[in-house]
């Protein structure tokens, strides 16, 4: 009975053991391992309060300016308000500076093309372009060929706001933490996706790519 | 009827050990994914390379390599060698093998075959010490020491393959460390003239294994009542077995050629003692 109990225990033992490990390695080991990921993140981009026009001036001064301060008209080589018409520009006005006519010469960006003639600036803008109906039916009555509209410029107005809020993406690196199966660990060192660290902890480096070391 | 009484009583076992090329063919099948599962994330109980391309399960070794650096001990790996050793022991070195497969090949080639000394199977047991256990812990996976950049088998089943692969891609010729490539060749040299001399010298699989089986369910059973000292055994071993210390012998595979021997069985723990067993079958001649 002796002998059969000395032959039978130990792979019994060794047996209940195996098992042990292999239930605890499935179900509950778990090992932290980081990764450190690229995330990437979107950032909105404050926007200028009207588009095209210039950020820090939205509005013109007031023609007297603050008190303390000359108006333009006074000052020499003032810039002119982006909101001045050509017309009104040719109408002198009786403070008009020598520099003046300098100012003509200089056109701002968000002036519209001078006419030739001189116009008043309240009047409509000469019709060159052709209205929406002519666009539409330039001999009276639709035609066939040609395109039946132009470019009939933009749907809307521009937004005052900026409209919507545009993003910038930047890639920023993110450390995760993994709290991995052992199945799956040993899945990743198969393919040497894990490395510890000199300070102990466990990092993946698979990242679907090829690993740079490879044992074969 | 005189000639077939004449005619000796072979057991199953050895007339099972004819068929073992061809069940570790089968088992080879097994090893090399033919449904494409790619199991990795479960440790297969033989020294088949997880790198190779065609792999289905993680292999052992190279998890408890590449856990012991990590400093994470491997459950799974050390359940599983635990289970298989404490059932079968060695039957699986000799019988599933793919390694092995490769070395009972090889050795078919007739050449003269010569018997290492038995200390030497002892390096088995310094090979799983020190390069699968130590050296990665100390030293890392990036040494040069670290089992998996010297194992043979990885050479055979992942490295070579994966060379020949690239070079048909037209990618140019992706060579393996040729260190890895070199001992490989030396193996394959060795076994021309050795029987299995990975597995009896170097194997750290094959020292677990041997380990277990001293201690597994189904074993090989030595009946001192039923020898008759015509050394019969002795002869159809390979391995420098001994048949006094048959069921016991560190260098076994357990290729059950000896079994032929009447004095050599096959059996488990829960088998009936010789007391209550049956008469003693008379001894096969080798074939």
């Amino acid at each position: 009975m002796w002998a059969m109990t000395k032959r039978v225990v130990p792979p019994i033992v060794l047996l209940a053991a195996g098992v042990g490990m292999l239930f605890y390695g499935v179900l509950c080991h778990r090992v932290s391992v980081v990764q450190d990921k690229e995330v990437t993140v979107k950032v909105a981009v404050r926007q200028p309060f009207m588009p095209g026009m210039p950020f820090e001036e939205p509005f013109p001064e007031d023609e007297a300016g603050p008190p303390d301060e000359p108006s333009p008209s006074e000052t020499p080589g003032a810039e002119e308000s982006p909101f001045e018409t050509p017309a009104a520009k040719e109408e002198k006005s009786p403070f008009e500076t020598p520099d003046a006519e300098r100012e003509e010469e200089e056109e701002s960006p968000f002036e519209t093309p001078a006419p030739e003639e001189e116009e008043s600036p309240f009047e409509a803008p000469p019709a060159e372009e052709p209205s929406l109906m002519e666009r539409f039916a330039p001999d009276g009555e639709p035609g066939p060929e040609g395109p039946p509209f132009g470019d009939p410029g933009p749907l809307f107005p521009p937004d005052p706001f900026g409209g919507p809020p545009q993003f910038v993406e930047h890639t920023v690196t993110e450390r995760v933490i993994h709290e991995e199966s052992e199945p799956a660990l040993v899945r990743e060192v198969s393919i040497s996706g894990v490395v510890r660290l000199a300070n102990g902890e466990l990092k993946r480096t698979y990242s679907g790519k090829p690993p740079d070391f490879c044992k074969t | 009827m005189v000639s077939m009484a004449k005619k000796k009583r072979i057991p199953f076992t050895a007339r099972l050990a004819r068929w073992r090329l061809w069940i570790q063919a089968a088992f080879l099948l097994a090893w090399m994914d033919p449904w494409l599962l790619r199991m990795h994330t479960v440790c297969s109980p033989v020294f088949h390379c997880y790198s190779c391309p065609l792999a289905t399960f993680a292999c052992p070794i190279g998890v408890l390599a590449q856990f012991s650096a990590l400093h994470v001990f491997p459950f799974l790996a050390v359940g599983t060698l635990l289970v298989v050793g404490a059932l079968v022991g060695s039957f699986i070195c000799g019988w599933v093998c793919p390694f092995g497969l490769l070395q009972d090949l090889v050795a078919r080639i007739p050449t003269p075959k010569f018997q290492a000394p038995v200390w030497m199977t002892h390096f088995r047991f310094v090979v799983l010490a020190g390069l699968v256990v130590a050296a990665p812990y100390f030293l890392g996976e990036h040494h040069w020491l670290f089992f998996c950049s010297l194992c043979p088998a990885g050479a055979a089943e992942s490295g070579v393959p994966r060379a020949v692969m690239s070079a048909a891609s037209g990618d140019g010729i992706l060579w393996p460390s040729p260190l890895k490539l070199g001992i490989l060749l030396g193996f394959l040299v060795a076994m021309l003239f050795m029987w299995r001399p990975w597995c009896t010298l170097f194997c750290p699989l094959g020292a677990i294994f041997s380990l277990l089986s001293q201690a597994s369910v189904f074993v090989l059973r030595f009946h001192p009542s039923r020898c008759n000292d015509c050394r019969l055994c002795n002869k159809l071993c390979h391995y420098g077995g001994r048949s006094d210390g048959r069921a016991g012998d560190l260098q076994c595979i357990r290729c059950m050629d000896c079994t032929r021997c009447g004095a050599v069985t096959f059996s488990h723990l829960f088998s009936p003692s010789e007391k209550t067993g049956k008469p003693a079958p008379q001894p096969a001649e080798p074939s």
